[in-house]
């Protein structure tokens, strides 16, 4: 009996001192997987390339929603046969494109631009994010975008190499281009994409061309420092589409990456900067590779945000 | 024997009834944290408010975990250049953490709701790097809910976080941090 009162009254005693403990278990790690569940936050890939090119095609970068994106970019000659210095490297001879770009919403950007070269052209274009590479509470392994293009020739009759005196119906001068770019980011440092291409052109310079060109680009980066990638691409080209004289477009480059601005310097046989003009119009010189410099030059804006 | 039984009983009854209860503070991915920098070329804002933090009454403890990546910023460009290993290297250190302590918990009564200095010491770790700080905020309590504000300085140094050459005119080398929790009595 005295017994049983002598444990009673102990447990009695430590139940009081336990009440007057702290809950010793709870961590802020344990309250948030009681309260969320564990591992839910879905991560979203960011910065797969440095700016919404890779060099002259897309990359799956858009503009985020009311950022503003004035882009001037080059490209010059190739250097002149056999005396490289005559015109400095090809720098006397330039090819330039202003263009402004905006993000609509942080999925869908639009942009309008004009180039000199080939044609005298002015291009419009939009791409739509469709899948967002993420780890975490959900996983996707690739990023894929949905890219369009409409570009207009405003070139004179004699510029686009028109028979004189005939008469060519208005939609002559226009291309279209439809892109899905596939990428992923497979570290901080090596992004890859592939880029499945239709260009159509409403014209064409004759039956040794088509008028639908089917290409896929290639092409990735590499970055070699904080601030600095190494980038890479190659249009291939599906035979028998091109006249004889027309080359498959590549480029290498290097991206820099300052605040706002992001510099593309490259090495390309490429003249145009829209993807009709470089995918079908990338002309090989006689007795030259027709490699030459180039830059993009991105500065973005915030206009509405 | 039976005077033990109830000297046992009273004693259970006294604890319970005069013990303070200890209260645990839990804000879940709310609040708001701010940093401010103020540099020659621009000053940068960014908030934050997906914070989650623990305060135990008991001993005083408090824990705040901060995740890098839902600081917002004005511009978009900001926030993808802040998770960059350049800066932030959310990849590797997606949170910031703090665990302290109350240095003044007697001075705090979490029962009469009002307005108490707070003084906390603890260690504050940004991308990977620990240092220790001393911070004097205030806890505002309101029947079964905290409010906690402090404001202080973190050198960007502190915590090796590297800031590219380039950018130097843009960022700040030492930062305003502004802290504002937000929390509520833990009920299990």
């Amino acid at each position: 009996m005295r017994n049983r009162i002598n444990l009673l009254a102990s447990c009695l005693l430590i139940l009081a001192l336990l009440g007057t403990l702290p809950a010793r278990g709870q961590t802020l790690d344990s309250l948030l997987n009681a309260a969320n569940g564990i591992g839910d936050e879905i991560i979203y890939e960011q910065a797969t390339f440095q700016t919404t090119r890779l060099v002259n095609g897309h990359s799956v970068e858009q503009d985020a929603k009311g950022v503003l994106n004035f882009r001037i970019s080059h490209r010059f000659g190739p250097p002149s046969p056999g005396r490289p210095a005559y015109n400095l490297f090809g720098l006397d001879e330039a090819n330039i494109r202003i263009a402004f770009e905006y993000g609509l919403t942080d999925k869908v950007m639009v942009g309008v631009g004009r180039c000199k070269d080939p044609g005298k052209a002015f291009d419009g274009f939009a791409k739509a994010r469709i899948l967002h590479q993420c780890r975490g509470g959900k996983n996707m392994p690739i990023s894929l975008s949905y890219f369009a293009s409409i570009s207009v020739k405003t070139g004179d009759p004699a510029l686009l190499g028109w028979i004189p005196n005939v008469s060519y119906p208005k939609w002559a001068r226009v291309a279209y281009a439809h892109q899905v770019l596939l990428a992923r980011k497979f570290s901080e440092r090596l992004s890859l994409q592939l880029a499945p291409t239709l260009v159509h052109r409403n014209m064409v310079r004759g039956r040794s061309e088509a008028n639908d060109v089917w290409a896929c680009g290639m092409g990735g980066r590499y970055m070699v420092s904080p601030s600095t990638s190494l980038n890479f691409e190659y249009f291939y080209l599906l035979p028998n589409q091109l006249a004889p004289g027309f080359s498959a477009p590549y480029a290498l480059g290097v991206d820099i990456e300052t605040g706002g601005h992001v510099f593309q310097l490259h090495l390309t046989n490429s003249i145009g900067m829209t993807e009709p003009a470089f995918i079908t119009e990338t002309a090989i010189p006689v007795k030259a590779t027709g490699i030459r410099f180039g830059f993009n030059l991105s500065r973005v804006f915030n206009v509405n945000t | 024997m039976r005077n033990l039984f109830f000297i046992a009983l009273g004693a259970t009854a006294l604890l319970w009834a005069f013990a303070p209860v200890p209260k645990v503070y839990f804000q879940n991915q709310k609040g708001d944290i701010t940093f401010f920098s103020s540099a020659a070329l621009e000053d940068i804002t960014a908030v934050n408010h997906k914070s989650s933090a623990l305060l135990k009454t008991a001993d005083g403890s408090l824990t705040v975990k901060v995740p890098i990546r839902s600081f917002e910023f004005e511009k978009d460009l900001m926030y993808k250049h802040f998770l960059q290993k350049k800066y932030m290297w959310a990849d590797e250190h997606p949170e910031a953490e703090f665990a302290g302590k109350l240095t003044n918990l007697a001075d705090i009564n979490f029962d009469q709701d009002g307005e108490y200095a707070a003084n906390v010491a603890g260690t504050l770790t940004i991308r990977g790097v620990s240092k220790d700080y001393q911070v004097n905020g205030t806890i505002k309590v309101v029947g079964n809910k905290l409010t906690c504000h402090a404001k202080f300085n973190v050198k960007l140094a502190d915590h090796e976080v590297p800031i590219p050459k380039v950018v130097t005119e843009n960022i700040a080398e030492v930062v305003e941090v502004t802290i504002n929790l937000d929390m509520e009595e833990y009920a299990k």
